[in-house]
């Protein structure tokens, strides 16, 4: 996938956001509250591009690879949230 | 009762008696199958099996609640019963203090497949929510109780792109057709989406 290099000093990145990507978090930059750019690592982007790639042609993406942990226990609550609060109805009375 | 089928229109979000997926135990079947030789034919031809439907055992039980959804397709003709919603449900303090970060990649919007509603007005909600794009499925319109809201279509856009990842739908013959043509330097003339 094509990428567009800059050379660093032509960017100036708060220091908050400096040190995040020397933690590997990626930094998530906003325009008006709304995202506008997300800075990655080198070695993060390793991960990420091939996702990347396959999206930029409209390739599906196995779901699963999308989701983390965080999602997983989500969907696993929804699922318990049914029994939790849900109107049971049995087919027959 | 229900909602008027006017309201029934992509982005809306309506309150509605959702369905969750039966727990509809297999031995059941398999068990009725035994006993009906004619059932047990049709299993193993996977032929029609509508005689399935006439099991009557408490073992099958459908759960529901009464809980906001998002209309993901429009449903306002008469003829068509079902129409296609996602599930709303709320983002709670616990989700706060023990997921932290997919609460902040809701807000962020960077989410590839679960959407943050109820932060604005027109969502017509009393709390913060998410729609969960991989919990896509179609509801019975008198099921649907009345509208709450609607999303815009800026918003609808990224309903789209998310149920895009979650069915993992192939549109690179899409993305193709938009490249920009050698000859001319021109998009080519998208198709539309099947």
């Amino acid at each position: 996938m094509s990428t567009t290099t800059v050379r660093a000093g032509d960017v100036r990145l708060p220091r908050e956001a400096r040190e995040a990507l020397e933690q590997r978090e990626p930094v998530t930059v906003t325009d008006r509250d709304r995202p506008a750019f997300v800075i990655l690592h080198p070695d993060d982007y390793a991960y990420a591009s091939p996702l990347l790639e396959r999206r930029r042609q409209g390739l599906p993406i196995p779901v699963e690879r999308l989701l983390t942990e965080d999602d997983f226990a989500i969907i696993r609550e929804e699922s318990l949230d049914a029994i939790d609060d849900g109107i049971l109805e049995s087919w027959v009375s | 009762m229900s909602a008027p089928l006017s309201d029934l229109r992509r982005g809306a979000i309506c309150v509605a008696l959702y369905p969750f997926t039966p727990e509809i135990p297999l031995e059941v079947v398999l068990r009725e199958a035994n006993a009906d030789s004619e059932l047990n034919a049709k299993l193993e031809a996977y032929d029609s099996i509508e005689a399935i439907a006439k099991i009557t055992r408490d073992e099958l039980v459908v759960q529901f609640k009464l809980r906001p959804v998002l209309l993901i397709q429009t449903g306002t003709a008469e003829q068509r019963p079902d129409v296609l919603v996602a599930r709303i449900s709320s983002i709670t303090e616990d989700h706060r203090q023990h997921r932290a970060n997919w609460v902040r990649k809701l807000e962020h919007e960077i989410h590839p497949l679960m959407m943050r509603v109820g932060h604005e007005q027109h969502h017509g909600l009393k709390a913060e929510s998410y729609v969960n794009l991989l919990s896509v499925q179609p509801v019975n319109k008198a099921a649907i109780l009345r509208r709450l809201g609607h999303l815009t279509d800026d918003e609808m856009k990224g309903v789209s792109e998310r149920l895009v990842r979650a069915l993992e739908i192939d549109v690179s013959a899409y993305v193709a057709r938009l490249r920009p043509d050698a000859s001319t330097g021109e998009p080519t003339e998208p198709a539309p989406l099947s």
